[in-house]
């Protein structure tokens, strides 16, 4: 969209009058300490290593040769391309997320709750759980896969070409949530306003698409896509388990690549493919970045968007309320089916992990053969209870370091005295982070934590170097909708006044603030690449016992499907206790 | 407040002392093993009640040798399926020479050409020589290669599959490949690990594709079809023949059994007949097993659950896996009648490998049989083995070239020789020092 549209620039009239709230000198180095921990983390974590990455691939050999060997390799060009499928997939699923948003505007508050429910369950679904369930699903037997038995001909999804279809679904069914979330957040605080005054002028819904509703709806949908894209730039653990072994050649990705032949390729050619990881990565969030220069809010001008609603004023079910009439049936059947259809995957799962593990290698969840044999077996001899219980310790710990030095970070951004510049750079050093894959870590990390790796946490500050600038991410653009107030400078000595400061912030956006905290923790939770990548001496971590038991699908999926069961439980219940919380964490970040 | 924070930093940084540095005096000794799921089951319960912690390293195992990790992931004992790293230089330095009970055969591939010393006993072992069969289907198995393949086509011909190949598994593949060459071309065989083009360029290794892909070309061969073998498992081709009755062979090593008598349909029957060879060739007897090493850094305490474990003190715990199948032992204190009867003459081939083998070379034709170990097993470089890798991939490609799409002869050598090719070139890659 173009800077010089009317329009646009009434879709961001807010502007803050107040007096700047700055304080040069003293305060500002204390906003560089606020700044230290993350930094400090960031560059021992991911710079550093990336660093030495980049020194690793120019090395050896010389010069470029271990690039063009890696970039003359069918294998490796093969992964590349499919990774810039997934990341075209990508813009598939948000734009998927906002029809589907656009879809929930009509239907009543009931029906949108459960929509929302089944829609975000599978974000918070690990990509390992996800690739069992779809291969449970397409199995290619039409007396075991859901989709054959429907069919009058048999067709080998798990085959060459087909097999593009089950992990695309997966990958949809997974991320379409989180963009329909955000899109449904970003929908209803549409400024109505504008766009009435827009018809007005004449301008058609296209017009009013590209000048209203799109700037209104990016500053929100940013985050989102930035989570989606990483999640395809990053796609591993769903190809890795959602595919047969001889088809994993054609749905190769680079990560998985990296992973497999890094001993075949040698030390410079493996980190001279993990840096063209990185690169294709970092470009995509360039991209995104790009957009946030121009659309997102600076801090200089604490955002007030959406627009706070006057109290009892219209807000978005209201307005669909009163246009809807005869549009809403349909909208609600197609919601309805949206929902059934979203939720089937886990009745699929739920259904299969309470059936007997002979019922389900020889017969399809439809035939009965119900039991907790296949608990039994999931849980015998308390081995994978023990990795539960080791990849939730883990979980937590990087919660807490991913939470404590980005509220702090987050809040030199926004609310501490830094330089425009300083917030500017580190903001858009913190998007390029957001994205870095682990392989482009892995092997520098496995060499300085060599002797402690393998134990139950070593792992958790790895894990929050990777996560904080993501959740850096989320805690400014919550920070900067606190407003100010007037004056920060008080009568109270300086000291207090401060640290009142950071907590009435942290308090106003508590809602970030606990998103960051469950986004961490499920993610950990979730993570298999880590803990492939570095742990693998120990292989305490729930997805990776999952992954051991994953080799022979038909005779391990009643084992794997207990194990998706209680893989899933636990993010499925922060997800639903915290629910409301995280919504607005994740759009508007505080409480409104 | 003060206090609280440092009370709590400390209280943070003794768990995670305690997460870093497993201190205890009496820690349970650690064994890595590379098994997974049913298999790993089996050996923990082996295990239990012992002060011994197993987890699984996978494909890591030889990473996990060759590097110093945290003390807490170090293993103590390591249970390893490829006896090329035993061998290996780097990782010997830090393996303990061990007393070995082994025959020859099986104790040369665990010594060091230096040191004449053997690092590894062997633990578990597997027959990989076999096909198994429906004998309703089968009246009576072929007498070779040639036999075999007759025998495919006019079944095949006839509408009625006669085989399910676990195409999506590479290993399974692989041994298809290694049982025919090893049959074809006993001393090179020998020879192909050490990675020679030469070698690896030789036409007998071309004439081994050129045989496979004569077989897997015949139209009909597997139920479904080329492409749907391509997402066949192992388990799924058992359940195949053994349950469905799709096909009536399936070629697979001795650790099918226990799958065959999971899942086969109640009453049906299950046979091997010997993975055939052709006419003027010495049947072939590829073997895989897995070699328990002991660290040095754990001291008598490893070498003496090495002894523990292999002596036959663990009879009694051993007997059950041994009873239930895919477990076969050089000793152990193991009998005959610990096996099932299908598998009991398998343990006992490999067992008495030992007093025939004792007096010739390793891979001793003294049984009349060509012995070899698993090839896939000892490769590095561009032809190690995994998903979508190396030989895997070779063969699999080979597979889906022949089987999936109606081919003719004259197609499927030129893709056998494209297969070839890519072996050699594989091969080469290494020699280059790349």
């Amino acid at each position: 969209m173009s800077r010089d549209d009317a329009f646009l620039f009434e879709a961001a009239p807010y502007h803050d009058m107040r007096a700047p709230a700055k304080s040069p000198g003293r305060g500002r180095w204390k906003a560089w300490l606020l700044l230290l921990p993350a930094a400090g983390l960031v560059v021992a974590g991911l710079l550093v290593p990336l660093a030495a990455t980049v020194v690793t691939s120019l090395t050896g050999k010389g010069g470029l040769d271990a690039y063009r060997d890696v970039v003359n390799d069918a294998q490796v060009r093969t992964a590349l391309r499919n990774n810039a499928d997934w990341l075209g997939l990508a813009l598939v699923v948000c734009a998927l997320g906002l029809g589907l948003a656009w879809l929930a505007r009509g239907v009543g508050p009931r029906l949108r709750r459960l929509l929302v429910v089944a829609l975000t369950l599978p974000t918070v679904t690990s990509p390992l759980t996800a690739g069992v369930i779809f291969r449970m699903i397409f199995a290619p037997d039409p007396g075991l896969g859901t989709v054959n038995a429907l069919l009058p001909e048999p067709v080998l999804f798990t085959g060459r070409g087909w097999i593009w279809l089950v992990l695309g679904l997966a990958f949809a069914w997974q991320w379409t949530g989180l963009a329909f979330l955000v899109f449904h957040v970003g929908l209803a605080n549409l400024p109505e306003d504008l766009l009435r005054v827009a018809g007005a002028f004449g301008a058609g819904p296209l017009r009013r698409l590209r000048a209203v509703t799109a700037p209104a709806l990016f500053p929100t949908a940013a985050v989102a896509l930035l989570i989606v894209l990483t999640a395809a730039a990053r796609v591993f653990d769903l190809v890795l388990v959602g595919a047969p072994g001889s088809v994993q050649p054609e749905v190769d990705v680079a990560g998985l690549l990296w992973w497999r032949r890094r001993t075949v390729l040698g030390d410079e050619r493996a980190a001279a493919l993990a840096v063209l990881l990185t690169v294709t990565a970092v470009a995509v969030a360039l991209v995104v970045l790009g957009r946030l220069r121009q659309d997102w809010p600076h801090a200089e001008r604490p955002w007030r968007w959406p627009p706070q609603p006057a109290p009892g004023g219209p807000r978005g079910p209201r307005r669909t309320a009163a246009g809807a009439g005869d549009a809403r049936w349909p909208r609600r059947v197609a919601a309805g089916a949206v929902t059934g259809l979203w939720a089937f995957p886990f009745v699929v799962l739920l259904l299969t992990s309470f059936r007997s593990p002979d019922a389900v290698a020889t017969s399809g969840w439809w035939t009965g053969g119900y039991g907790a044999g296949s608990y039994g077996e999931a849980l015998d001899g308390g081995f994978f209870a023990d990795a539960l219980w080791a990849t939730a310790q883990r979980g937590l710990l990087a919660a807490l370091l991913v939470v404590v030095p980005a509220v702090m970070a987050a809040y030199a951004l926004t609310h501490a005295a830094l330089p425009r510049r300083a917030r500017r750079a580190a903001t858009a050093a913190a998007v390029v982070l957001a994205v870095l894959p682990p392989q482009a870590l892995a092997a520098p990390l496995g060499w300085a934590l060599g002797g402690v790796l393998g134990s139950t946490l070593a792992l958790s500050p790895v894990h929050a170097a990777l996560l904080l600038p993501l959740g850096v991410l989320l805690l400014r653009n919550a920070f900067m909708s606190v407003p100010r107030p007037p004056v920060t400078r008080p009568v109270a000595p300086r000291r207090t006044a401060r640290r009142s400061a950071l907590a009435r912030v942290v308090g106003e956006a508590a809602p970030a603030v606990a998103t960051v905290a469950v986004l961490s923790f499920v993610l950990v939770w979730n993570d298999l690449v880590v803990s492939l990548l570095l742990n693998w001496p120990a292989a305490d971590q729930a997805p990776l016992t999952m992954r051991q038991a994953s080799r022979y699908f038909t005779t391990s999926a009643g084992e794997l499907a207990a194990q998706g069961v209680l893989m899933t439980a636990v993010p499925a219940v922060l997800l639903l206790v915290t629910g409301g919380w995280l919504v607005r964490g994740l759009t508007q970040g505080v409480r409104r | 407040m003060r206090m609280n924070r440092r009370r709590a930093l400390a209280a943070l940084s003794g768990l995670a002392a305690a997460g870093l540095t497993g201190c205890s005096a009496e820690r349970p000794l650690r064994v890595a093993v590379v098994w997974s799921g049913w298999e790993l089951a089996r050996f923990r319960r082996v295990l239990e009640g012992e002060p011994v912690t197993v987890y699984s390293a996978g494909n890591d195992i030889a990473a996990l040798l060759r590097k110093p990790v945290a003390p807490a992931a170090t293993p103590d004992v390591a249970i390893v399926p490829q006896p090329g790293l035993i061998r290996d230089p780097e990782i010997r330095s830090r393996l303990q020479p061990l007393t070995s009970q082994d025959p020859s055969f099986w104790r040369d591939l665990v010594t060091g050409p230096g040191d004449g010393q053997a690092k590894g006993v062997w633990f578990k072992v597997a027959h990989k020589s076999l096909v198994w069969y429906r004998p309703e289907a089968v009246a009576s198995p072929p007498t070779g290669w040639e036999a075999w393949w007759a025998l495919c086509r006019d079944r095949a011909a006839s509408g009625r599959p006669p085989l399910s190949v676990p195409a999506a598994d590479g290993w399974a593949l692989t041994d298809w490949f290694e049982n025919v060459l090893l049959g074809h071309a006993p001393d090179l065989y020998g020879r192909l690990h050490l990675l020679d083009p030469a070698d690896w360029g030789d036409e007998r290794v071309a004439q081994a594709f050129i045989r496979l892909a004569c077989l897997w070309s015949i139209p009909g061969l597997v139920p479904g079809g080329g492409r749907r073998a391509l997402v066949t498992q192992f388990h799924d081709a058992i359940l195949d023949v053994f349950r469905y009755g799709r096909a009536d062979m399936v070629a697979g090593p001795d650790f099918a059994w226990p799958v065959i008598d999971r899942y086969r349909s109640p009453g049906r029957e299950a046979r091997w007949f010997r993975f055939p060879c052709s006419a003027g060739e010495r049947p072939p007897l590829l073997v895989g097993g897995d070699a328990v090493v002991a660290l040095a850094s754990s001291e008598e305490r490893g070498e003496r659950f090495v002894a523990r474990l292999t002596g036959g003190e663990m009879r009694e715990r051993l007997a059950p896996w041994a009873r239930a199948g895919g477990f076969l032992s050089l000793g152990a204190g193991l009998r005959d009648d610990d096996y099932p009867a299908p598998v009991r003459p398998l343990a006992r081939e490999l067992r008495e490998l030992r007093g025939l083998a004792e007096s010739g070379k390793p891979g001793a034709q003294a049984t009349g049989r060509s012995i070899a170990f698993d090839l896939s097993d000892q490769l590095g470089g561009a032809l190690a083995g995994g998903d979508g890798q190396g030989l895997w991939r070779i063969l699999t490609d080979l597979f889906a070239a022949v089987a999936v799409d109606p081919c003719p002869p004259g197609k499927a050598e030129e893709a056998a020789r494209t297969a070839h090719a890519a072996a050699v070139e594989a091969a080469a890659s290494r020699a280059d020092g790349s």
